[in-house]
């Protein structure tokens, strides 16, 4: 992606730490113009992204040897909120304030009313509140990054006298990647399911010689490394990221440690796929990615043994498998630095995000129930309830996620932001439908989604979640559609089916839904029409 | 270990994207057309990061060629 960097001082060298952002630079100090002349800047339509990455210190100005307000902030707020307004199409960055550790009030900082520290925070929750509102603005908070690596190393005195240039080489390259972890995070582009090792990884020893309250596990000391580690992915999962185990042991002593052990935090009922058994671990992890209908590049692979680790590796290159490491007082924040952020990271976490477990753990139950009747009959005692909604602004974060993540059941596999989406429900000539599901074992949420282009009477995008397949709802959204597009007076709708290295099971959907196939291309891509009575 | 000369030699021509042979001890901002003032302060922040070592503005200033950026990291990693 292509991306504009507006600042109030140099920040040229920043550029060399980007990894997928193509970052360009605005002349020095042009901020103001840039968000505000944008009808007279040509170079607007050169880039998607536009990272305005200001020095807090500039900024305030007087303000930090005064203690007021400081207008200069909340001038450029309004310039940054008018630009987010006119181009909600662009992704838009922008950094909090974290002003320097030592100020001129000294201890009386911390109480003052009119302290920094007061001053800091209001300036902070403004632009957080931007962010709330405007869903094309990211906030990217400088604090974790001061508090993690100290002022000492980010800020660089010598060059910023020198030459307007505020931050180390550090402080540049942890600054690049919080950015690019951030804007990954907003675009769901995250992994989805967390796959753990069992002895020796979520507690020290082996339960099947030490027995089930024999472990490492407890409430200081070493246990306590592990126990805080199971604290922080049972935290993960309620952000949304799917837990399952693979482990060669015996069940038996797996349920034991489950059920008895008092130190555990995390309990079966956590994991939506367990695989414990003396198969090989990738023989499991391929097992588990079918159970859960989720591709093995959406799965980080714990594990504490090199020789597993380097057979899933070159097993299953897709899996992201971490070192792990080597101090067990180290695991912890290894977690969060090496495996959350980089790969579970997210920025806002929607409804679906939250129940995401109880849902793929509904679905095991609902696939035992299918096993044991014939599919009409399945169907039919599920006892299903589905719901639409059109062009629902409140929705915009989940019909994004849902573009962005769907992979299978996709038929044009177009990846949209929170701002397209908003822009086409906002749109006289689109409408964005949104499929909620529901049946006897619990609600799924939404699970399909289709965006409707009226001026070209045509199906921009259609895509279920990979969870409902086989429920006979696809048709049901097609019907939607349908009405949708004859409420409108046309007579025809056109698809298209684009095809991609994983959308195979969408390839007939069109067809199974009476639709004729007008012409297909070389490269897989199909034109259907269907004409409305 | 590589010498200091070399790790500059590396470093000097990594950030400014110059190829290592076209690099020499007496290579400078004066003789090498990407070292400018941004190339400059690129490199000062690489070195600093790399050795560990604060520049203060004199040695910023100061350091505008190969050689001149080894004396300042070699005296820099005697006296820690």
């Amino acid at each position: 992606m292509k991306a504009r960097l507006i600042s109030n001082v140099t920040l040229d060298p920043i550029t060399r730490h980007f990894v997928s952002l193509e970052v360009n630079c605005a002349p020095f100090d042009r901020y103001f113009y840039e968000l505000t002349c944008t009808q007279t800047a040509s170079s607007v339509s050169d880039y998607q992204v536009l990272l305005s990455i200001l020095e807090p210190r500039v900024l305030f100005g007087d303000s930090l040897y005064t203690g007021a307000a400081p207008s200069r902030w909340f001038e450029y707020l309004k310039a940054l909120e008018q630009f987010c307004r006119a181009h909600p199409s662009k992704l838009v960055v922008a950094n909090t304030i974290c002003l320097p550790a030592l100020r001129y009030l000294n201890y009386s900082d911390v109480v003052s009313s009119s302290s920094l520290r007061a001053r800091e925070l209001e300036a902070n929750q403004t632009l957080c509140a931007l962010s709330n509102q405007y869903s094309n603005l990211i906030v990217v908070d400088l604090e974790p990054l001061f508090r993690k690596f100290g002022e000492d190393r980010l800020l660089a005195p010598a060059l910023w006298y020198l030459a307007r240039i505020p931050f180390s080489e550090c402080m540049f390259r942890e600054l690049a990647k919080s950015i690019e972890q951030a804007i990954a995070a907003y675009l769901n582009q995250s992994r989805k399911v967390l796959v753990l090792d069992l002895d020796n990884t979520l507690w020290g020893g082996i339960v099947g010689e030490d027995g089930p309250r024999g472990v490492v596990l407890s409430e200081d000391g070493r246990g306590r490394c592990y126990r805080d580690f199971q604290r922080l992915i049972k935290a993960t999962k309620q952000t949304g990221v799917i837990l399952a185990i693979c482990s060669k042991n015996n069940w038996e002593d797996v349920k034991e440690i489950f059920e008895r052990n008092d130190m555990m935090i995390l309990n079966l009922e956590d994991f939506s796929a367990i695989e414990v058994n003396w198969d090989s671990k990738p023989q499991n992890l391929v097992k588990i990615a079918g159970d859960l209908n989720l591709g093995l590049d959406s799965f980080v692979f714990i594990d504490d043994n090199p020789v597993e680790r380097a057979s899933v590796t070159s097993a299953l290159p897709d899996i992201f498998v971490p070192d792990f490491p080597s101090k067990v007082e180290a695991l912890p924040t290894w977690f969060l630095e090496n495996i959350v952020y980089p790969h579970f990271a997210r920025y806002r976490i929607t409804e679906e995000d939250l129940h995401k477990a109880e849902q793929y753990a509904a679905n095991r139950t609902r696939n035992q129930v299918a096993t044991n009747l014939n599919p009409a009959d399945f169907l039919r005692s599920l006892n299903i309830r589905l719901r639409f909604e059109v062009d629902p602004l409140d929705r915009v974060s989940r019909a994004a996620q849902m573009t962005q993540k769907t992979n299978q059941l996709n038929v044009t596999t177009r990846r949209y932001s929170e701002a397209d989406i908003r822009r086409f429900m906002e749109s006289r000539n689109h409408s964005v439908v949104l499929l909620d599901y529901e049946d006897r074992f619990g609600k799924e949420g939404i699970v399909g989604l289709a965006i409707l282009d009226y001026s070209k009477g045509e199906i921009d995008s259609l895509l279920f979640s990979c969870r409902v397949i086989g429920r006979g709802v696809e048709a049901q959204l097609l019907t939607k559609v349908e009405s949708l597009f004859r409420s409108r007076g046309l007579s025809k709708i056109g698809a298209t089916f684009i095809s991609t290295s994983k959308n195979a099971p969408a390839k007939k959907l069109f067809s199974e839904n009476n639709f004729t196939l007008v012409s297909a291309s070389g490269h897989g891509t199909e034109i259907y029409q269907k004409e409305l009575k | 270990m590589r010498s200091i000369h070399d790790q500059i030699l590396d470093l000097v021509s990594e950030v400014l994207k110059v190829e290592r042979g076209r690099l020499a001890e007496d290579s400078s901002s004066e003789t090498v057309k990407a070292w400018d003032s941004l190339g400059h302060l690129n490199i000062c922040l690489a070195v600093s990061e790399k050795f560990g070592m604060e520049m203060d503005m004199d040695q910023i200033e100061n350091s505008t060629s190969v050689s001149k950026l080894v004396t300042l990291v070699s005296t820099h990693m005697k006296s820690r």
